[in-house]
């Protein structure tokens, strides 16, 4: 529980996407990471269906699914959501996720959690304070740090408030910036994946061997 | 007055308790109090103790006989009445009164080549008066006991003295042979209350034999 | 006069009764629970008894200055969490090209968490003791016997036990993810629901029943004493039937413990 990797998405993480193409994007969830080009075993019962925007309406708007799991498989609330052009969702799992969860796309416009990829976001809360050093796991030169501080003296109150705050990294390519962020137990950082072919944030201690899916 | 004085630990038993301990020693064990050559005792068992005959030349055999005492009956310090004379009760002494039963295995045999002849018992009972005292030994740290030795005898009636003298010293031995037997482990006089290291007695004083040191 | 009398002073009766608490060995009270607040304990308790100093008071109560009652306990914490509304606060960042992106408020559970406990110590009393002699199965036993129920200090054992059980928690809290935020809001619960007071009743509680009815045994024999040991076939073994048997505090110009005993 709470191990920073974006490849299984556990209670407190956030995976989000922006949709900028109209139509119809089935999705599946599952346990696991399924390596790219891996066909589903079932027909996705998940899907974003992304209609035109209407005229000048430039505004956009997040949409949250809640994943939950149920006997041991895992369901999105709403299962079917209609979004405007250049929205955004957020999937989130609620606390009957026990094992971690994956989002991805089965058609042509692809997304995947376990991927990242632009117009992408993942956001994870930090419990423990310590130092996290983290790399993308399919073995792009993408790195960085975090830095979990104990607020020394700080009022409890006053340190809930702060949980409010959150700090962005912004991803292209292979840069993080800023490679390193200093923040306090229980803030979120999130990280913003402008363009990159596929990464992960995955903290170097859980990677005790090159990913199988490194490039 | 206390009881253990000087020391950390006494144990006392009365006299009344060591006629108990007697009766109870010599009730399991009445071989040794009774003796005995063949044909009167045949093998030692529980109830009698065979010894060798005295062996003389010309008697086939040796000369046969048999010892039978009577539970002895202990007096200790101060005594309950007068003893014989000259046997005189002093502190840290005890008495010993017991009857002895004697019997000889008289063997009557013809002259020549009529020697082998048949034993006939004759027997004789002496009151035998003793006085004596308690001795201990010590085995190992809280481990020993308590046995007495006899210092005099007189046997009653004997004449002429000279056969009483002989009486008396053959019934002195043969009382601190079986006195010997009776040796009580010091945890009888504590009934195994605790473990004395012995520094004082045994001590005989007001009719009773007292013992006194430290624990283990 | 009895047939045979035993005395040991002061100094022979404090080595009598060390030997008592050692054949006592190791004694295991009741489990029993307890709860305050998000707290349970459960626990389990073994005490032994050392030391302590006898003074004799005719004619039959033996006090024991200083013994030392060496017990252990093993306590099972568990600390339920669900008082508390614990919940990851929305959080809204510009995303650049994206525009605002808010994190729903993710509330948490956590499962009990359970902390083991080991504590030991060591409380000296103080007693007045009832010297009895009794016949029972067979036996003559000679005890000493609590009179009462002792006084104890539970003072320093209360506070080091909640000191032992404030650092266990602490420890066990800051293992879990998230909390750092809301240990204090923890801290201040368990606090409220469990402190010295209540630590010092738990204490007292444990350990009452160890010191309760205590009674050390200083002698056990057979009525059908065995006076003298066989020594072979020939010779069995010399028995007494030990009759009367008394135990009693005198004081004849020194304090002393008299056994006598009839054959």
């Amino acid at each position: 529980m709470n191990s920073l990797d974006s490849r299984f998405l556990g209670v407190g993480d956030c995976y989000g996407r922006r949709f900028t193409h109209a139509g119809t994007s089935p999705y599946e969830l599952s346990h696991l990471p399924l390596p790219p080009g891996t066909q589903a075993d079932r027909a996705s019962t998940f899907a974003i269906t992304t209609l035109d925007a209407p005229g000048d309406d430039s505004e956009t708007h997040q949409h949250n699914v809640t994943v939950s799991e149920r006997e041991g498989a895992l369901h999105a609330e709403p299962a079917q959501l209609e979004i405007t052009l250049n929205d955004t969702v957020l999937w989130v799992a609620d606390k009957t996720v026990q094992a971690g969860f994956c989002v991805r796309g089965t058609n042509g416009h692809a997304f995947d959690s376990a991927s990242l990829t632009g117009n992408s976001l993942y956001t994870h809360a930090f419990g423990l304070p310590g130092r996290y050093q983290w790399r993308d796991s399919h073995g792009s030169r993408l790195a960085g740090e975090v830095l979990v501080t104990e607020p020394e003296g700080m009022e409890p109150n006053a340190w809930l408030e702060a949980l409010s705050s959150g700090t962005v990294v912004h991803v292209s390519d292979d840069e993080a910036t800023p490679a390193t962020v200093e923040i306090i137990p229980g803030q979120r950082v999130f990280w913003a994946i402008a363009r990159a072919q596929g990464v992960s944030i995955t903290d170097v201690t859980l990677l005790s061997k090159p990913d199988s899916y490194n490039r | 007055m206390s009881l253990t004085g000087a020391h950390h630990a006494f144990a006392g038993v009365s006299e009344d308790g060591v006629n108990k301990i007697a009766h109870a020693f010599f009730g399991a064990r009445p071989r040794y109090l009774h003796y005995g050559t063949t044909p009167f005792v045949g093998t030692t068992t529980i109830t009698e103790t065979q010894v060798s005959t005295i062996a003389f030349p010309g008697i086939p055999g040796g000369i046969s006989y048999m010892v039978e005492l009577s539970i002895p009956q202990f007096d200790l310090y101060p005594p309950n009445g007068p003893l014989p004379p000259p046997l005189v009760l002093g502190p840290n002494q005890l008495s010993v009164k017991t009857e002895a039963h004697i019997t000889l295995g008289c063997l009557q045999t013809g002259a020549g080549s009529e020697k082998r002849g048949t034993t006939t018992p004759v027997s004789t009972d002496l009151e035998v008066w003793a006085i004596g005292h308690p001795v201990s030994q010590t085995f190992s740290l809280g481990v020993g006991d308590i046995y007495f030795h006899v210092d005099d005898v007189k046997v009653m009636p004997v004449a002429p003295a000279s056969l009483d003298l002989v009486l008396d010293c053959l019934l002195r031995m043969i009382l601190n042979g079986v006195l010997s037997s009776l040796q009580l482990p010091f945890k009888i006089f504590n009934v195994d209350f605790f473990k004395l290291i012995l520094e004082e007695g045994p001590l005989v004083t007001a009719n009773q034999i007292e013992i006194r040191g430290g624990i283990v | 006069m009895p047939d045979v009398v035993a005395a040991i002073d002061e100094t022979a009766a404090n080595s009598l009764l060390h030997d008592a608490e050692s054949a006592l060995g190791t004694v295991d009270a009741p489990s029993g629970s307890t709860s305050a607040g998000p707290l349970v304990l459960q626990w389990s308790a073994s005490a032994s008894f050392s030391g302590g100093t006898v003074a004799f008071t005719p004619p039959d109560v033996i006090a024991i200055d200083n013994c030392t009652i060496n017990y252990e306990l093993s306590v099972d914490l568990s600390i339920d969490l669900s008082f508390l509304d614990i919940c990851l606060p929305q959080v809204c960042v510009p995303i650049p090209c994206v525009g605002n992106v808010c994190t729903p408020k993710i509330c948490l559970t956590f499962p009990p968490i359970s902390i083991p406990i080991s504590f030991s110590e060591a409380i000296e009393f103080s007693a007045d003791f009832d010297l009895t002699a009794t016949l029972a199965g067979g036996d003559w036993e000679i005890d000493v016997v609590i009179l009462g129920v002792p006084t104890l200090d539970l003072g320093p054992g209360a506070l080091a036990l909640l000191e032992a059980i404030t650092v266990a928690i602490a420890a066990a809290l800051e293992a879990i993810p998230l909390i750092g935020p809301f240990l204090a809001l923890i801290t201040v619960a368990i606090a409220a629901a469990f402190g010295i007071a209540d630590v010092t009743g738990l204490l007292g509680d444990i350990l009452t029943p160890f010191v309760s009815g205590l009674k050390f045994k200083l002698y056990k024999q057979p009525q059908h004493f065995e006076a003298i040991p066989a020594g072979g076939a020939l010779d069995p073994a010399v028995f007494v039937t030990l009759q009367n048997l008394t135990a009693e505090v005198q004081d004849a110009g020194k304090p002393e413990l008299v056994v006598s005993v009839d054959i």
